[in-house]
């Protein structure tokens, strides 16, 4: 695997940076934090029609760009060093993978070009109270059939929780379970049986809704009970998306932390020039560095439709997680009592470190899963000699 | 030994360009090694000549002559395939190839276990040094035999008074007839007793002129003036040596660089030392550590499994941070970044084999123990040697952070 950016790639980095630093410094973050939708239309038109990175990903027969997924990771890593409050998680990683990998050409003809113009918000209600990504057994919303649209609509009927941009999004991709098994129906958010609770959020610049349906008007996506195999690699997408996010929370918190120790004096000398500082230091780019390559890995990988996702996605998140809480937080260490007040940013990517090392698997979990695949790997493979 | 009828990879007779893309070059290396890279057990396998321990250092030295007879060869071997050095020029007995090529034959060596490790200091550090720093003279000299595995290299550097601090090595190399004279004491030169070349840091000009009085020489180590002391390591093994130095000679064109220009060699001679180390071809320990497990029946608990996947992170994401440097990615501080992730990956994954084999790792005597425990012991020495781990980190953060010193 070659893991060199072509220019194009490099020059959409620039792009994206000069944009955000634009849109979304610390000052506009904060603004948006304290909002009741957490992000701001203007800039989302903007990312969707000038920048194009709502559609980036999708088929151009939709309206979308036709880039891979590394150029999607190179956005959400600026978006990570940026705290971008935008659905770009929500809409354009876990709604339109989920709306592609099912297959359902109406239903893409329907959605992904509102998605790509960047008119609809979109989001995916998988999880449910015990907030697991994996658990398919545990998803309990049920879908059922209403004999109305000539027999062809459904209803939908159930409680789902930590619905990233819930409280936004106008269509909703609901997973919920009939007697074939797991299925995906898209439900319009503003139909009736559909009641949203934005919920408080640890981190601010990314939001939650606990969703409640009740006999709530679904139209089926794909076939009926074939969801879950197509969710997985969706969620496998979703970590790798969140792992470029994460090293650039980590890249930019280490970059906050050396600027700090080299302008910071203490005993008349920059504290940074302290062994015990420097060593932190070290070790924090030791991380940031091992996170990068995991990211990188995952997005070639995801980008190369190659069969090893899983293990990528799990090689990525689980790496990436970590690396960004540990990160965030020695960032606030080096910064002293500074570090803790509400008026450094500090805390802002502590609080995204935190609740993005729990989206789609804590690094625990994916350890678990990461050993489960090499295990079966080395028994399946015999070595060279 | 079976010797493979398909065509040796580096030969170009015949070939259509004078280098083949990246796929086929692997896939004609990949070939050669299947037909030609020793089989596991048998006695030509490096893992089975690789230095454990020994009762004394007669017995170490006898290991450690079979090891690079057995290195020599294969060295050999590389080189009449036309492996060897694919990057170097012609007149050093390489073949002027891309980089990437010698990436891609290292590759297929960590692969199939197969190393040239006993030969690292000629095969990673002497180039660099002689590239950056020899004449023409010197490297056509010196070079071509170390491609063919004629010449094994040591590197001279540490001293009793002088270790992390290498600025203060007082060993002291004076202006003769035909070339300087060496008197000083050397310690833990890893390999001394069997290298025929030494890479030598040595003062000459005065204490007071710090690194700027130091030079660095090309050393024969076969001559009177050389008495080469062994010191048995916590492994037992005997793989450093006090070397005493006492009017030892050394030839004009010995020197190598300028006069007093032995620090800016040292420097390129450790940046290289530390890419070697870290963007080696490693040792798969955490490959090695999930057949552990597997083979000890225990890889079904969550906690074995959550050793098995820390592992597998650390020595993944190594390679694909060296597989991003490759591909020209910035990585401030390169070099020390990879060493320090190697070491700590050599240490974690040491501890996690105690962890998993439980009593066993308390029998140096129990075969599936025998091999952790040396890693257990020689992780230690890695953390050490090449710079210490303390030295890297301050390396990353003045060098790579810019972080005052
Ligand atoms: C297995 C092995 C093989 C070796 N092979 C060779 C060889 O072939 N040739 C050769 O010349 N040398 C060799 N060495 C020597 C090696 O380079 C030195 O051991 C190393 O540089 C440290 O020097 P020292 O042992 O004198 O320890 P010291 O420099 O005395 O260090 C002792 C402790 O103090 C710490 N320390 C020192 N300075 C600082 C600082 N500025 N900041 C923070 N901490 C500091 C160190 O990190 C270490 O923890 C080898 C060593 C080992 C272990």
């Amino acid at each position: 695997m070659n893991l060199a950016f072509t220019q194009e790639q490099t020059e959409l980095r620039r792009t994206v940076r000069d944009f955000l630093d634009k849109t979304s410094p610390e000052a506009e973050v904060r603004r948006l934090m304290e909002t009741a939708d957490g992000y701001d239309p203007d800039v989302w038109r903007q990312l969707a029609g000038e920048l194009g990175i709502a559609g980036l990903t999708l088929p151009e027969e939709y309206g979308g760009a036709g880039c891979g997924f590394v150029e999607l990771g190179v956005v959400l890593e600026e978006a990570g060093r940026s705290l971008l409050c935008a659905p770009v998680l929500s809409t354009v990683v876990l709604a339109a993978s989920t709306l592609l990998g099912l297959g359902d050409d109406a239903a893409c003809h329907d959605y992904l070009p509102g998605i790509a113009d960047g008119t609809t918000l979109a989001t995916l209600a998988l999880t449910e109270a015990a907030g697991r990504w994996d658990d398919a057994d545990g998803i309990t919303a049920t879908a059922a059939r209403d004999g109305q649209d000539q027999g062809r609509g459904w209803t939908v009927s159930g409680r789902k929780a930590f619905v990233l941009d819930g409280h936004t999004a106008s269509l909703l991709l609901v997973v919920a379970r009939t007697g074939a098994g797991l299925s995906v129906l898209a439900i319009d958010a503003g139909a009736p049986g559909v009641h949203r609770v934005p919920r408080a959020t640890l981190d601010q610049t990314r939001r939650q809704a606990d969703i409640t349906f009740t006999a709530a008007p679904a139209r089926l996506l794909g076939e009926e009970g074939a969801a879950w195999p197509v969710l997985e690699r969706v969620l496998d997408l979703a970590a790798v998306a969140v792992a470029a996010e994460q090293v650039g929370g980590a890249a930019r918190v280490l970059d906050m932390a050396v600027d700090y120790a080299r302008t910071r004096v203490q005993f008349g000398r920059p504290i940074g020039s302290f062994q015990a500082v420097k060593h932190k230091l070290a070790d924090l780019h030791l991380g940031v560095e091992s996170a990068r390559s995991a990211a990188y890995h995952g997005l070639w990988t995801a980008a190369g439709d190659l069969p090893d996702l899983p293990l990528a996605a799990s090689l990525a998140k689980a790496c990436c997680g970590d690396a960004y809480v540990t990160a965030a937080t020695e960032n606030i260490q080096v910064h002293g009592g500074i570090g803790v007040t509400w008026e450094h940013p500090a805390h802002l990517y502590l609080k995204r470190a935190h609740s993005s090392r729990q989206l789609f698997g804590h690094p625990a979990h994916h350890r678990q899963r990461l050993a489960r695949y090499v295990l079966a790997e080395q028994a399946a493979t015999a070595s060279p000699a | 030994m079976q010797h493979s009828s398909a065509p040796a990879p580096g030969s170009t007779a015949g070939g259509p360009a004078q280098f083949e893309g990246r796929a086929q070059f692997e896939g004609r290396v990949r070939e050669w090694f299947g037909a030609n890279a020793p089989r596991k057990g048998s006695p030509e396998d490096f893992s089975a000549v690789h230095v454990v321990s020994a009762r004394s250092p007669q017995e170490y030295h006898e290991q450690e002559e079979h090891a690079i007879t057995v290195t020599r060869a294969w060295q050999r071997r590389l080189f009449d395939a036309g492996l060897a050095g694919r990057s170097w020029p012609a007149e050093c007995g390489g073949h002027g190839a891309p980089d990437w090529q010698d990436e891609v034959v290292a590759a297929e060596q960590a692969r199939w276990g197969v190393s040239t490790k006993m030969f690292a200091v000629a095969l990673e550090m002497v180039p660099a040094v002689l590239f950056g720093h020899g004449t023409h003279e010197q490297r056509v000299a010196y070079l071509p035999p170390v491609l063919r595995g004629e010449h094994g290299w040591c590197q001279l550097l540490s001293e009793p008074g002088a270790g992390s601090d290498l600025a203060s090595v007082s060993t002291r190399a004076t202006p003769m007839d035909g070339g300087w004279s060496v008197t000083g004491q050397k310690v833990w030169t890893s390999n001394a007793g069997c290298s025929d070349y030494a890479l030598l840091i040595a003062r000459t000009g005065s204490r007071e002129e710090g690194r700027a009085g130091l030079s660095c020489f090309a050393l024969k180590m076969e001559q009177p003036g050389i008495d080469i002391r062994p010191l048995r390591q916590m492994s037992g093994a005997y793989h450093f040596n006090e070397v005493f130095l006492d009017n030892a000679f050394v030839p004009e064109n010995g020197l190598i660089g300028g006069l007093g220009d032995g620090w800016a060699v040292l420097r390129t001679m450790l940046a290289s030392e530390r890419a070697a180390i870290g963007g080696g071809t490693s040792a798969r320990s955490a490959t090695q550590l999930v057949g552990l497990a597997r083979q000890l029946g225990c890889s079904d608990d969550p906690g074995v499994r959550d050793l098995l996947a820390q592992a597998v992170i650390r020595e993944r994401t190594l390679d694909l941070l060296r597989a991003r440097i490759a591909a020209g990615h910035t990585v401030p501080a390169a070099g020390p970044t990879t060493k320090l992730l190697y070491s700590e990956h050599a240490r974690l994954s040491a501890d996690a084999a105690t962890t998993i084999l439980g009593m066993a790792v308390t029998l140096v005597d129990d075969p599936q123990s025998a091999p952790w425990i040396e890693r257990l012991l020689f992780a230690p020495g890695l953390r050490l040697g090449g710079g210490t781990d303390e030295i890297q980190r301050n390396t990353i953060a003045e060098r790579g952070l810019g972080l005052p010193r």
